[in-house]
């Protein structure tokens, strides 16, 4: 997969996985990642999947509606290419916190829901419910922070809740920051996530 | 006050391209008004069915997807979509159902007889007769033009919130509300068809997306100026709608309403004869011009489909 590696100033700090929107690349998230965390490795991935021209992670018929087959496909592809690039680039991989956004967010959710191991938190800005119907792994120890906006078009706050309660009846610790605004990626919602992020790691 | 005068389509999920076509070309009569593909899915059909000229407010939409799972009708959601039928035509249509061993019920809404049931995939369907609108001129099979469907009646909407639905429907649409019955809330626009729209205010299942269900409606906007005024009133009251995107056949926005039902607004131009004569409308796969290079190789993938009159259906 096409992607950046940044090393970092100090390896004890975790590696930032960084998962861009439906039409960016993984330039988009890289300022966000220096502030969670300046000192920290960064490994920014492109997404695999074209679109109408648009870079995405995983592929789906309309909005809100996913394909799953190709979601767990692509989840499997990006756990193992994890896998390598910390054999690759020396990381820890038992240290890893996702940032994503939108469709990025969905993928990251998609490690949490399908490997227990994935990943150890993720900072999700403006997820959906990757998948209906199927039982989490135990992610005890695992920590997530939720950005949503109560007037997303994209993502409607039933949707953000029902994602924390799955998370939660999973046993990860979960906290949600809501913004009023619509689908965007905030300033507000990435200094919350910066706070949360301080606090938690 | 800005107001739509209505439904300008219905988007829905299902399974089988082929399925649909005689259900909707086949049963119901109506036109497939254009064969065209999923701009984001190039290898799943869009299939639109409408009255003979697929005007706004008689269209509706498919996304067939083998892949696609079964869907739940519940809240967030389209529940019901209408079809209006001319004055003396129930009986007719009760036997052309009962001919293709559909089963339907008769109900009573606000006065009016409803026939509902469900197409192949689950989505549920009703017919109702009404005076209004033109006749539609299609006539296929045993349905001429004299009973056949003339375009959207209306639909029922099932909310997570009725009344920050009811809110957005008055407020936002400029829907009159013209009152409550039993466990219905009725809403009506100026058009001649789909314009009748109820809120079901008894509790739901939650919905979930997936065949057979509503993926979005859409409402009429008069052109391309007129979608920008509501797309700015849309940021005003703080809906968050997307940018404007260019659907070939329409200009459209989308917005989550608080009820959880995705919106669309769509231009009336520049319609379905953009890239086809009226006569020749459905005939040919239409491709965007993007598209076009690849044709050969999505024709292979795409599953070959016909509007055919049904056995038993010669007139």
């Amino acid at each position: 997969m096409k992607h950046i590696f940044n090393k970092g100033k100090d390896s004890t700090k975790p590696t930032l996985l960084l998962l861009h929107g439906t039409g960016g690349n993984e330039l988009d998230l890289l300022p966000i990642a220096g502030r969670i965390d300046d000192e920290a490795s960064v490994l920014s991935v492109r997404g695999n999947v074209l679109e109408n021209g648009m870079l995405r992670f995983f592929r789906r018929l309309a909005e809100g509606v996913f394909d799953e087959e190709d979601l767990i496909f692509r989840t499997k592809e990006l756990n193992e290419f994890l896998d390598e690039s910390a054999a690759k680039y020396n990381f820890d991989r038992d240290n890893m916190i996702a940032i994503g956004y939108s469709n990025g967010a969905n993928i990251a959710a998609s490690l949490l829901f399908h490997y227990q191991n994935a990943l150890k938190g993720a900072i999700l800005h403006h997820p959906m419910v990757p998948r209906k119907g199927i039982v989490l792994p135990d992610l005890s120890g695992k920590s997530v922070f939720i950005a949503a906006g109560k007037n997303d078009p994209i993502c409607s706050p039933m949707e953000s809740t029902e994602l924390q309660s799955l998370f939660e009846k999973a046993n990860a610790k979960i906290e949600v920051h809501w913004e009023n605004s619509g689908h965007q990626l905030t300033v507000d919602e990435v200094e919350a996530a910066a706070y949360w992020y301080r606090r938690v790691f | 006050m800005q107001k739509t005068t209505g439904i300008h389509h219905i988007t829905a999920m299902v399974n089988d391209a082929q399925r649909s076509i005689d259900f909707y070309a086949g049963i119901l009569g109506l036109r497939l008004v254009k064969k065209t593909i999923n701009f984001d899915r190039p290898e799943v059909y869009h299939l639109y069915f409408g009255n003979e000229t697929g005007q706004p407010g008689a269209v509706i939409t498919f996304f067939p997807w083998s892949n696609q799972l079964k869907g739940r009708i519940g809240t967030g959601q389209v529940g019901v979509t209408s079809f209006i039928i001319p004055n003396q035509s129930i009986k007719f249509w009760a036997n052309r159902l009962k001919k293709f061993r559909i089963r339907f019920i008769q109900s009573l809404r606000f006065g009016e007889k409803y026939l509902q049931f469900q197409d192949p995939d689950g989505l549920e369907i009703e017919l109702v007769e009404r005076n209004e609108g033109p006749k539609n001129n299609w006539s296929f099979g045993e349905v001429d033009s004299e009973v056949a469907i003339k375009g959207f009646g209306g639909a029922i909407l099932i909310s997570t919130q009725p009344n920050k639905t009811a809110d957005v429907l008055e407020n936002v649409l400029g829907l009159e509300c013209l009152g409550q019955e039993a466990s219905f809330l009725r809403f009506k626009s100026d058009g001649q068809f789909g314009n009748t729209i109820d809120i079901k205010l008894t509790p739901s299942v939650r919905g979930l997306k997936g065949a057979g269900t509503v993926h979005h409606i859409a409402w009429r906007a008069k052109d391309d100026q007129d979608l920008l005024r509501w797309r700015t009133l849309l940021q005003d009251k703080e809906y968050y709608p997307t940018e404007i995107r260019d659907r070939n056949y329409f200009n459209a926005v989308y917005f989550h309403e608080q009820g959880g039902i995705l919106f669309e607004i769509a231009t009336d131009p520049p319609g379905f004869s953009v890239d086809e004569a009226v006569a020749e409308l459905g005939n040919k796969l239409m491709l965007p011009s993007w598209l076009e290079p690849k044709r050969e190789e999505l024709e292979e993938a795409l599953p070959t489909v016909e509007v055919r009159v049904l056995e038993g259906d010669q007139s």
